[in-house]
């Protein structure tokens, strides 16, 4: 069992973000949010963590409305990497990462072996091992993201809900991470904006556009030039590279800027 | 208290160990040694500021009174001298110390629950309100006696924390918003204040005012010290129970909501032990400026960003620090008493420039 998202609505500021959408992700699978900016990825994220309550609609945590459920046992299950999370302070890479462990921990702070142990291998996953006595303000753009992502594993979700975890890393760390996800014993729900990355990583792929589901399913199901053009308003090229039918987008460069005179260009 | 030993994982070599804490923060040592040390220069410290002033007492004859009073021993000291160390300097070092701890509480919890480095109960206007309430309340007659001007500034300050906050909450508070707010309010009650002391007050009151503005420890007595020392535990209490959460509101609400912490209530019961353990201290000692913004920063460039650490710390801090600055107010220009809130603005301001060059080399 894992979470269960029925016909969730969500007005915020008077515009429908979330319209009518459903997602019964599979326990352990990599499920990837696409659609344009805007589209609603990031507001169906921040329900999912019960970060807000949706208008209409269930959320279901292993069978139990989850708006319902104790906020700390919500973060036992469910951890969450949101865009451009910064702080001001002097805090250490060992720091960030150990406050994943705060749901875990009892009133008074007392660190436990397993908190060390969770620090420790969360480090591990991301490479960043050698770096946990480093300042927050010294770490690149790619190392911060890296530090969340080990925060949220030192968490021990059963649920990792991501919103462009690769933005900031340069490739070889977006394909590395991305692995890495797709194959933790974990459910993963992530916005993303790389057709090809979604392709390559996961199961199964939610696209929504002005908060509605426009399409659902396996990525080469569901990855198609025409629904590109409806989602994106762009002309693009579908390829099936290999034997377990993977798919590869390329895009055409006369899609850009169609709507604009040449000149601007 | 978590120990040195949460810096360790399991099972790993010992050279991977060190390796990853290559670079982390300069550490004086595990937290027991720190507390201990910390206990005992504050002893010390009251200690010695006790003894100084125009009538010269020695350290042993001091320890000698307090063992005394505390029923512990019977050594015969003269009258005079236990009139002056357990009636005067005494109660006075003790309420230096409890507002000491308190402001730098509050700073330090302000700043992490807005996640400003330089929120403090100072800068947020809390003291300039609570002066406002302090002269009306000798305006309106209803005051006259110590009580009735220390209601008022409770009261004050109370108003005036609101009023920041809710402005800040409807300017939709970004982290500068709170401080800008701060300011807004610090000017108004300030204004508010000379308005009442020029309109209302006879010269010889509005010295009275002023001096109570710079902040003041002149004629504590021990219930004065039960009274703010009773607020400042309370408060280092309170602060030590959500260090958990405290922590987790580096990266803002949404992280620490993830992370499991209630933000809205958290922030708010934070904030209303900020705001009663700041009118507290203000009512009693007057306002006294810069010891929660600069102490904080202090203990963390001593501790690094743990709060388990850094309240500890920094409540340590603070009251040395304030039973110094005290001593020395008293005795700089005796028998003219400096107000206590100069001692602090004079200490306070340049380490604050000092931590914000030393911020802007490093960014």
């Amino acid at each position: 069992m894992t979470l269960r998202i029925d016909s969730v609505s969500w007005r915020r500021g008077g515009v429908l973000v979330v319209n009518d959408v459903t997602l019964h992700p599979r326990p352990g699978e990599t499920v990837g949010l696409l659609g344009p900016n805007g589209s609603g990825k990031s507001s169906l994220l921040r329900l999912m963590q019960a970060a807000s309550r949706p208008d209409a609609g269930s959320i279901l945590l292993d069978g139990e409305p989850i708006s319902t459920l104790p906020r700390r046992a919500v973060a036992q299950r469910i951890a969450a990497v949101t865009q451009q999370a910064e702080t001001d302070t002097d805090i250490t890479v060992h720091d960030v990462v150990r406050l994943g462990r705060t749901p875990h921990r009892g009133l008074w702070g007392g660190a436990s072996a397993r908190d060390d142990a969770a620090i420790y291998e969360a480090l591990d996953r991301v490479g960043l091992v050698d770096q946990a006595g480093r300042f927050w303000r010294s770490l690149s753009g790619g190392e911060r993201q890296r530090a969340h992502i080990a925060r949220a594993l030192a968490q021990e979700p059963r649920e990792l809900l991501l919103d462009e975890p690769t933005n900031h890393l340069d490739i070889r760390h977006q394909l590395d991470l991305l692995h890495l996800i797709s194959t933790l014993d974990v459910t993963s729900i992530i916005a993303l904006h790389d057709l090809n990355l979604a392709a390559m990583f996961c199961d199964s792929i939610l696209v929504l556009k002005r908060g509605r589901v426009i399409a659902a399913g396996e990525p080469r199901d569901v990855l198609t030039p025409p629904l590109i053009r409806e989602v994106y308003d762009i002309e693009a090229d579908v390829t099936v590279v290999n034997e377990t039918g993977g798919v590869s987008v390329s895009f055409k460069r006369s899609s850009c800027y169609r709507s604009l005179p040449a000149t601007r260009l | 208290m978590p120990a040195e030993t949460t810096e360790r994982p399991l099972a790993i070599p010992s050279q991977t160990t060190a390796e990853s804490r290559r670079g982390a923060h300069p550490r004086v040592g595990p937290i027991v040694v720190l507390v201990t040390t910390g206990i005992a220069l504050f002893v010390l410290s009251v200690g010695v500021a006790v003894t100084l002033g125009p009538a010269d007492v020695s350290l042993v004859n001091v320890r000698d009174i307090v063992s005394n009073h505390l029923g512990l021993t019977d050594i015969p000291v003269r009258v005079s001298e236990d009139a002056i160390v357990w009636q005067e300097r005494l109660p006075r070092a003790l309420v230096a110390a409890a507002c000491g701890a308190g402001l730098g509480l509050c700073g330090a919890m302000l700043q992490s629950l807005l996640r400003n480095p330089l929120a403090d109960p100072f800068v947020l206007g809390i003291s300039s309100g609570a002066s406002t309430g302090a002269v009306l309340i000798g305006v309106l007659g209803l005051g006259g006696s110590v009580v009735g001007l220390s209601g008022g500034a409770f009261i004050g300050a109370v108003l005036s924390f609101m009023l920041v906050l809710l402005l800040a909450r409807y300017a939709n508070a970004g982290t500068g918003s709170i401080v800008l707010a701060g300011v807004a309010s610090t000017q108004l009650f300030t204004a508010l204040t000379s308005l009442v002391t020029f309109g209302f007050v006879d010269s010889d009151e509005a010295r009275g005012v002023m001096f109570w503005l710079l902040g003041s420890l002149e004629g504590m007595r021990w219930n004065d010290v039960a009274l703010t020392g009773t607020i400042a535990l309370a408060g280092t209490v309170a602060a030590l129970a959500q260090t958990r959460s405290l922590d987790a509101f580096a990266f803002g609400d949404d992280v620490a909501a993830s992370l499991g912490i209630h933000v809205s209530r958290t922030r708010i019961v934070l904030l209303v032990v900020t705001a009663l353990v700041t009118a507290t201290l203000v009512s009693v000692a007057g306002a006294i400026g810069f010891v929660g913004l600069v102490l904080p920063h202090a203990a963390r460039l001593l501790v690094g960003q743990r709060h388990a650490r850094v309240i500890p710390m920094t409540a340590t801090m603070g009251a040395i620090l304030m039973v110094w600055v005290d001593a020395v107010s008293r005795v700089a220009f005796a028998p003219t008493p400096l107000p206590v809130g100069v001692g602090t603005a004079l200490v306070g301001v340049p380490v604050f420039v000092v931590l914000l060059v030393r911020k802007r080399t490093r960014a």
